[in-house]
């Protein structure tokens, strides 16, 4: 049902994105970053229930809750970047959109280096 | 074979766990990103099960995820405490060098049956922990070593008369000054003969090994 929801308000969103593309480009502009933050918003709440999964199936799996929170952090960070980005080549901004993506990848790869390090030393204690 | 199968098993749950989150992974450019951090999430994942079932150290000294704003201290922070470890362990280093020095001057003025050394004071300095400066105290009172020998000799109490060596890295206070003695030409004779072979022991300036005289 919620997808009928979702899909609905992305086809009125387009459409009238496609009106006012013709008598105001600015408003189609706004519209779509609307409609992408209402239907964001919308899918927020069911995110919870697949966090806590992941959550029971990294204890069961003796993960750190560290990590996990890691990973779950740099999968936010890539879908915010990636709907920013969206949006900013809706509004034909496309170098806004590359440094978007590309602060994104450094904060990804800033989270990443601990993680690198551990798996370093590990790696190099397995050597006697 | 319990330890087998308990290892498969978490090794199972860690691929479906690795299936899911891949299904939430974006799409476009950032995907590639997202495993690669990903991928390493699962060696890491795979070898803490197998260190924990062979209970191996593997993982003991595993550094936190530590950079993210959880409220940890700012990286400025954590420099300026390391920095401060960093000097207070080689003003510890400087101070135990220098005491080591000083006993071995001790030792090598020592041997010198002339005079009699009572204490040994070496500064160090730079970065290096260069010796700057030595400085010598000899007794005045003792006529030399032979006299010293006797009188310990005839103690019964097996007392060498040695006085504790006192280092001083930084400035001398007041209550440090020693009172000087006049000593006779022998001794000063000997002393200087002490002083350039110490100088030259340690390939330093004369100039930079003193000698005191104390009563």
């Amino acid at each position: 049902m919620d997808i009928l929801q979702v899909s609905g308000i992305a086809l009125t969103g387009a459409v009238l994105a496609v009106v006012l593309k013709q008598k105001s480009p600015p408003m189609a502009v706004l519209l779509s970053i609307t409609v992408g933050i209402i239907i964001f918003l919308l899918v927020l709440g069911k995110i919870g229930a697949i966090v806590d999964i992941l959550r029971q199936l990294s204890e069961r799996a003796d993960i750190s809750s560290i990590y996990l929170g890691t990973l779950l952090k740099i999968i936010g960070i890539a879908y915010i970047a990636d709907f920013i980005a969206q949006i900013c080549r809706d509004a034909d901004q496309g170098a806004f959109a590359t440094k978007v993506e590309l602060a994104a990848k450094v904060m990804v790869l800033v989270l990443a280096v601990p993680i690198m390090v551990a798996v370093l030393q590990a790696l190099l204690r397995l050597i006697p | 074979m319990d330890v087998l199968r308990e290892l498969i098993q978490t090794i199972i749950v860690i691929v479906v766990l690795a299936v899911l989150v891949e299904m939430l992974l974006p799409g476009g450019d950032m995907r590639r990103y997202v495993k690669m951090v990903m991928g390493l999430l699962i060696i890491m994942a795979v070898m803490q099960a197998a260190a924990g079932v062979i209970h191996s150290e593997l993982m003991r000294d595993v550094p936190g995820v530590t950079v993210s704003d959880t409220g940890a201290p700012p990286l400025e922070d954590i420099m300026a405490a390391g920095q401060e470890l960093a000097d207070t362990n080689q003003d510890r280093a400087a101070q135990t060098y220098s005491e080591g020095l000083s006993r071995q001057v001790m030792s090598l003025a020592g041997m010198n049956p002339d005079v009699r050394v009572v204490d040994a004071r070496v500064s160090v300095g730079g970065e290096n922990g260069d010796i700057s400066e030595i400085t010598i105290v000899f007794d005045v009172a003792a006529e030399g070593l032979t006299d010293v020998d006797s009188q310990n000799t005839n103690n019964s109490a097996g007392d060498l008369g040695v006085r504790p060596v006192v280092v001083d890295l930084g400035e001398k206070d007041a209550a440090d000054e020693v009172s000087r003695a006049t000593p006779t030409a022998g001794q000063e004779k000997a002393a200087a003969k002490v002083t350039a072979i110490v100088a030259e022991f340690y390939n330093l300036q004369p100039g930079q090994v003193k000698c005191e005289f104390r009563e």
